[in-house]
């Protein structure tokens, strides 16, 4: 699989995040783990699994061209899974452990001055108790957020650092719509 | 009846772990005593009873998130001895380098996440900005080398281990991986960035010590016995070496090898806190109390191994000869000289022709029914010392840990603080 004809001007990382030891917190690392399987050998894209994320992230942030973070969410979630845009705050965060998506990002504005556009898909869980594997439900919407992403890509998004139209338009993140948008930019890219 | 009052400060932020300290007021509002509690329970002693002894360097490294490396290495070095096996000399070199990419990363975190807010901005600014996120917004230079120099020391476990925290890299016997060449060489370019960081960091420490020495000479300190291993030359070992306690004015100690701790080391109990109480056994407790760690190693160390950190020891010496060097605060300090020489002992041993080697695991039974291993972590000595039964099932576990080590220290400390 090649989708990027120029796929050195790309540098895309996909971040799924959790506690693979509290149950359905491991979305974020399984997700990953069934991207390496289709995307792995993707020139352009990285896809790495964390326990949660940490400052240090920033030094990969600023140069990527696009990022999509995953998550579990124990919010109502229609259909399981859902895309939204994040934009970077800047702020107090106590907690140097563990830190937010979007203050992430704003660390990386701050220390950089350049922030990826980024995307969060955020997945249902039900269990996060003690234990490994997902439930049976969260592995559902976990597959299907897999699949989402792999179509993401595969239907070609651009170089969004290259046509900053593509995340300054942004607004509800839908994925349909960012591939749309992104085709549209391709030609940017390419 | 007085009429006590406390502070309570719960939890205390910047550490791994939770922790409290109390501080008890008397009737007129002075400090009549001051605590640093542990609140939390382990069990690590009691729960690994019945697991096989190889799983231990997996299990016991999730004591730490900030330093899991020094306890799977201090755990498969109890395991080596069970097995009764020396391990290859790669697998050496190998645990030795991702120790090292341990410490960068541990001392990076510590200097550029923990104690940078307080030295840049002081101890008497607004909370909200004396954090990291203010430390990035008002000297994202600074933090930029942070961030770089920490993911440096995260770099050089994951190249191993896989992952940068809890990695599964060391096992009874040697390591799982061997290093690719190109992984190696990846590494190798990265040191140059790190130097500058490191002595950024060393610029700014000796700046502020210059700066703070009024403060730097009432916070905390004190004489004490220090412990830590060291080589053959004197010069503070992460990995192996005598275990040595020798007190801050200098006078000769003990050396002795670390499997006949208990000949040394006695454990002393408190209702108040879960964590133990090490001690001197030849001078008793609290007398025998003693302190590990970045401060400690630096300063009952005759040398240091390597050039660059060589160098700035002497400066430390001669920057600390009026009284200073039993501060708290140069733990700070200490830490960078540190960090120093993990950079050059890191480089040293990716440039050696061992590194890449494929030699990486000697095999054995159950040949002894006990196992002590013994390492420097970031913050101290860690002792994991293991019995097991004739089938390598686990049925004793005695761990000390550095904050163990410098318990009554810390409370010392707190007590003279508050």
């Amino acid at each position: 699989m090649n989708v990027f004809q120029n796929a050195e001007k790309v540098n895309f990382l996909i971040i799924g995040f959790g506690n693979r030891h509290r149950r359905d917190d491991g979305i974020g690392p399984y997700v990953s783990d069934q991207l390496k399987l289709s995307l792995g050998n993707t020139p352009g894209i990285r896809i790495v699994s964390l326990h949660q994320l940490g400052p240090e992230l920033a030094e990969d942030l600023w140069t990527a061209t696009g990022v999509i973070f995953i998550d579990a969410d124990n919010g109502p979630l229609p259909g399981g899974c859902s895309w939204s845009d994040v934009r970077p705050v800047s702020g107090m965060n106590r907690n140097i452990h563990s830190l937010l998506v979007n203050t992430l990002l704003g660390m990386t504005q701050l220390i950089y001055n350049r922030c990826p556009p980024a995307w969060m898909v955020s997945v249902k869980g039900y269990d996060f108790g003690f234990g490994e594997g997902l439930s049976p439900e969260a592995a559902d919407s976990a597959n299907r957020a897999a699949g989402e992403i792999i179509n993401f890509i595969m239907n070609g998004f651009v170089n969004p650092a290259q046509n900053a139209s593509a995340y300054s338009s942004a607004g509800s993140c839908d994925p349909m719509l960012c591939t749309a948008r992104l085709i549209n930019n391709r030609k940017g890219l390419i | 009846m007085s009429d006590n009052r406390k502070i309570t400060i719960n939890p205390i932020s910047r550490i791994e772990g939770h922790g409290k300290v109390v501080i008890h007021l008397d009737s007129d509002g002075n400090v009549e005593d001051a605590k640093f509690h542990v609140t939390q329970f382990r069990g690590y002693e009691r729960f690994c009873q019945g697991r096989p002894f190889e799983e231990m360097p997996i299990i016991t490294q999730r004591i730490c998130g900030i330093c899991p490396v020094s306890h799977q290495l201090a755990s498969a070095k109890a395991c080596d001895a069970i097995l009764g096996v020396r391990i290859p000399d790669t697998a050496t070199a190998l645990r030795r380098l991702i120790h090292m990419g341990q410490f960068i990363q541990s001392h990076a975190l510590h200097f550029f996440y923990l104690a940078s807010p307080d030295l840049l901005f002081g101890w008497d600014s607004d909370p909200e900005v004396r954090n990291v996120v203010g430390v990035i917004g008002a000297y994202p230079a600074i933090a930029k080398k942070g961030i770089h120099l920490r993911k440096f020391g995260q770099d050089v476990i994951r190249a191993l281990g896989g992952k940068s925290v809890h990695p599964a890299y060391a096992i009874p016997g040697g390591v799982i991986n061997c290093l690719a060449e190109r992984e190696r060489d990846n590494l190798l370019t990265g040191f140059a960035q790190a130097y500058d960081a490191c002595y950024t960091a060393l610029d700014f420490i000796k700046e502020w010590l210059e700066k703070n020495r009024f403060e730097i000479k009432r916070f905390a300190n004190y004489e004490s016995l220090l412990a830590g291993l060291v080589d053959d030359a004197g010069c503070p070992d992460m990995y192996n070496g005598k275990l040595r306690i020798r007190h801050s004015s200098g006078t000769p100690g003990v050396e002795f090898d670390p499997e006949d701790y208990l000949k040394f080391i006695a454990e002393h109990v408190e209702s108040w806190s879960y964590l133990k109480f090490p001690y001197f056994k030849e001078h008793g407790f609290p007398q025998g109390f003693y302190r590990v760690g970045p401060l400690a190693r630096i300063n009952m160390a005759d040398a240091v191994s390597t050039p660059k950190a060589q160098a700035e020891l002497l400066i430390y010496r001669e920057k600390t000869r009026d009284g200073l060097s039993g501060s708290t605060l140069l733990f700070h300090y200490a830490r960078m000289i540190e960090l120093l020489n993990c950079l050059e002992a890191a480089e040293k041993l990716l440039q050696s022709e061992a590194i890449c080697g494929t030699d990486i695991q000697n095999r054995g039974h159950v040949s002894n029914n006990e196992g002590v291993g013994v390492i420097e972590a970031p913050r101290g000595t860690l002792i994991h010392h293991y019995k097991v039964d004739k089938h390598g099932v686990i049925e004793d576990v005695n761990l000390i840990v550095a904050t163990g080590h410098n318990n009554y220290a810390m409370n010392l400390s707190v007590g003279m603080v508050a």
